[in-house]
């Protein structure tokens, strides 16, 4: 352990530098233009920003409001101890996202307007709203863990009354959010692959971000575990990943059923990126994973258990990158590839986010509540 | 009177309410009734009579303020615009078959110019799309965009179906760009190929054209059924397909989107309600005697013991 511990500054320093740089290329955009920055065009009006930044981060921030759910609302309180880092890292999320968009809209200095400017038939006009209210809620289920860390009672006590509202009400808007990111696509027939191109997006949308919130909870953990030492025992990882195989399961499902319904079969079995690209996230991102997740020898070691996060992880990383940018190819007379600004810029709000995230973990008492995880903490340490 | 009064109004509400309900009716009020676009501005524009001069091009650069998109040939800039873009409204292409095509049916290669523009769509889809309404369908028919609420998401790009709406891709302040309807090009053709008129009237129109010299054009009007039907009505010697004018079903755009949104509400109260009869299933009975529930007695003991330990 000890061999490992000189590493966090030097990857600390590397994310500062990559955040560095993509703060300046976000400057550089805001000044010169989307067009001065990106490789976007008349032809392919969405990008690298919306496809990653957008729908894989609020995807993958879908943690905050399963864990909640199966913790508040449906009484599992082992799993307690996983709730406050996925709210954190949804919260997180949810900024990051929220910057990608300052970014990727035209006129980020307007982004208020769908609040007061209504147009409520349009899904964007939902996910606006969706974007704008979940992230107070989310913040408001953040503050405790501010109050807890500088002791303030009063309020503390007050917020832990309003917790299950914020709850309640953060999830039904998850669901909302995550299924209208989604629905976006249903309008884009003429555009998106009929591989992806369903009215049964939001739907599918909906379940995989549930399926991958509970994959990046695990990731997570295990992930802060290989780098701080392990706090969970492997048992609760794995059971918490019994919930991937029904839910992956009912993805398989309806995915299937989807693609036989609307006949795109023959499709699938073209020697086309499409093609590819769809086994590959449909095999390795849910069959794969969703199989191997059955036995408790899998379950139950962390390295398999690992592997199995970062397969449902990419695969609906993938996924979203399917349907916002290698689905739209074929339609597109001019291509797309991002440019190497279009990545660094990610690259540098995935290095912020991360950033942060380590930072809070040391400062705010993220991963243990009271005093008893500590003790737990400091058990482990001398082990370690 | 008072009475009246209320009668009348639960006459009408009820009304209402079994109209919402009819299941029916819901889905027809989700088809346009064309009649209503019937005295809206169209435009025909018949690719038969068009010779492919530009001047119309010419006159909406004019009238719109619009720089030229030059090409170089052989070493004169001309300015042939080639495809819709932020200073391009309206841009004419030329169709040519395949000749290889032709003589394969022993006939002579055909050939088409168009004249693309937005089609002003009856019930468009970048205004159904759009989250703050910049984009909208007026009385008079045609369709504007108000950069003053645009938040440059560019949703309307990508759900137009025609692929009209361009940006300003190297600007600071970006705006959607498209043509407004202003029909300069209509008043500067010199061939007649661009009429307007009451929609009811030129679709009128257009029908007695094929009906009058059926060889000469494909028996359809490209815009009077297209997504629900558009103010812009091509006439063409060639099947419209060949010029890239996309086959569309007569159904509104945002028939697709439309019943996911209105959804909406219902979701929100079924989901409440099973996530407060969850909550209330695992959290309701274990308050009164924490002994009641097995699994929060050990969860607490357990955690008593750590807390000692
Ligand atoms: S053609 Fe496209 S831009 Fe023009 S009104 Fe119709 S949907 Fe809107
Ligand atoms: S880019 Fe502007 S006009 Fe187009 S949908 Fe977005 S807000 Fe509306």
């Amino acid at each position: 352990m000890n061999g490992k511990r000189p590493k966090v500054p030097v990857i600390r320093l590397a994310f500062s530098v990559l955040v560095v740089v993509g703060f300046a290329l976000a400057i550089y955009r805001l000044i010169w233009g989307l067009g001065a920055a990106t490789n976007l065009t008349d032809a392919f009006p969405w990008g690298l920003w919306i496809g990653f930044d957008v729908l894989c981060g609020v995807a993958l921030a879908a943690g905050g409001f399963v864990l909640a759910g199966t913790v508040h609302v449906f009484g599992l309180k082992k799993f307690e101890p996983f709730v406050r880092p996925a709210i954190v890292t949804a919260f997180l999320g949810y900024v990051l996202a929220i910057i990608g968009i300052m970014l990727d809209i035209g006129r980020p200095w307007a982004i208020w307007h769908p609040l007061v400017m209504w147009q409520p038939r349009s899904v964007m006009f939902e996910v606006a709203w969706c974007v704008v209210l979940y992230t107070t809620v989310l913040f408001l289920e953040f503050l405790p863990i501010v109050f807890e860390r500088f002791g303030w009672e009063k309020p503390l006590q007050l917020m832990k009354r309003l917790m299950i509202i914020f709850i309640f009400a953060g999830i039904i808007l998850s669901t909302m959010h995550q299924s209208s990111l989604g629905s976006l696509f249903v309008m884009m027939g003429h555009r998106l692959h009929p591989i992806w191109y369903t009215p049964l997006l939001p739907l599918l949308f909906l379940i995989s971000a549930v399926a991958v919130g509970i994959a990046m909870v695990i990731f997570e953990a295990m992930l802060s575990g290989l780098i701080f030492g392990h706090r969970h025992p492997a048992q609760l990882l794995g059971d918490l990943s019994k919930g991937l195989p029904p839910i992956l399961g009912v993805y398989i499902g309806l995915k299937l059923m989807d693609l036989s319904a609307r006949g795109v079969w023959p499709l699938l079995f073209t020697n086309t990126l499409e093609a590819w690209a769809f086994w590959i996230e449909f095999l390795l991102g849910a069959v794969l994973p969703g199989t191997l997740l059955l036995r408790a020898d899998v379950r139950n070691n962390r390295m398999k258990l690992f592997g199995c996060s970062i397969m449902v992880v990419m695969g609906v990383v993938l996924n979203r990158l399917n349907v916002a940018l290698i689905g739209m190819l074929a339609t597109s007379p001019t291509g797309y590839l991002p440019s190497w600004m279009e990545i660094l810029v990610s690259a540098g709000i995935v290095a912020g986010g991360l950033l942060v995230l380590s930072v809070m973990n040391q400062t705010l008492p993220i991963v243990e509540h009271g005093p008893s995880a500590r003790r737990l903490q400091q058990r482990a340490a001398p082990h370690a | 009177m008072k009475s009246l009064d209320r009668r009348k109004f639960l006459a009408a509400t009820a009304a209402a309410a079994g109209s919402a309900l009819a299941s029916g009716q819901k889905a027809e009020a989700r088809e346009v009734d064309a009649r209503q676009f019937d005295r809206t501005i169209a435009v025909i524009y018949d690719a038969t009579r068009c010779i492919g001069c530009r001047t119309c091009v010419a006159a909406c650069r004019k009238k719109n303020n619009l720089p030229p998109d030059e090409h170089e040939f052989e070493g004169v800039k001309f300015d042939v615009p080639e495809e819709l873009s932020a200073n391009n409204w309206t841009v004419l292409q030329v169709y040519r078959e395949d000749p290889k095509e032709a003589a394969l049916e022993g006939r002579e290669p055909k050939w088409s110019f168009l004249k693309r523009n937005c089609m002003h769509c009856n019930v468009p889809a970048c205004a159904s799309v759009c989250p703050v309404a910049a984009l909208y369908k007026t009385e008079e028919g045609p369709v504007l965009y108000d950069e003053t609420r645009c938040i440059g998401c560019r949703y309307c790009m990508l759900a137009c179906p025609f692929q009209v709406p361009r940006y300003e891709w190297l600007d600071w302040k970006p705006r959607v760009r498209k043509c407004d309807w202003n029909r300069a090009c209509v008043k500067a053709c010199p061939v007649g190929a661009l009429v307007e008129g009451p929609r009811k009237e030129m679709i009128e129109e257009a029908h007695r054209r094929i009906e009058a010299e059926p060889d000469r054009y494909v028996p359809h009007v490209y815009g009077e059924h297209e997504a629900g039907g558009t103010s812009y009505l091509i006439l063409a010697g060639v099947e419209h397909e060949k010029l890239d004018l996309p086959p569309l079903p007569p159904t509104v755009r945002s028939s697709i989107s439309d019943p996911i949104m209105e959804a909406l509400p219902g979701w929100i109260v079924g989901l409440g309600l099973a996530l407060g009869a969850a909550y209330k299933l695992t959290h309701g009975e274990e308050k009164p005697d924490g002994e009641g529930h097995p699994g929060a007695s050990s969860r607490e003991n357990s955690k008593a013991s750590e807390d000692e330990a």
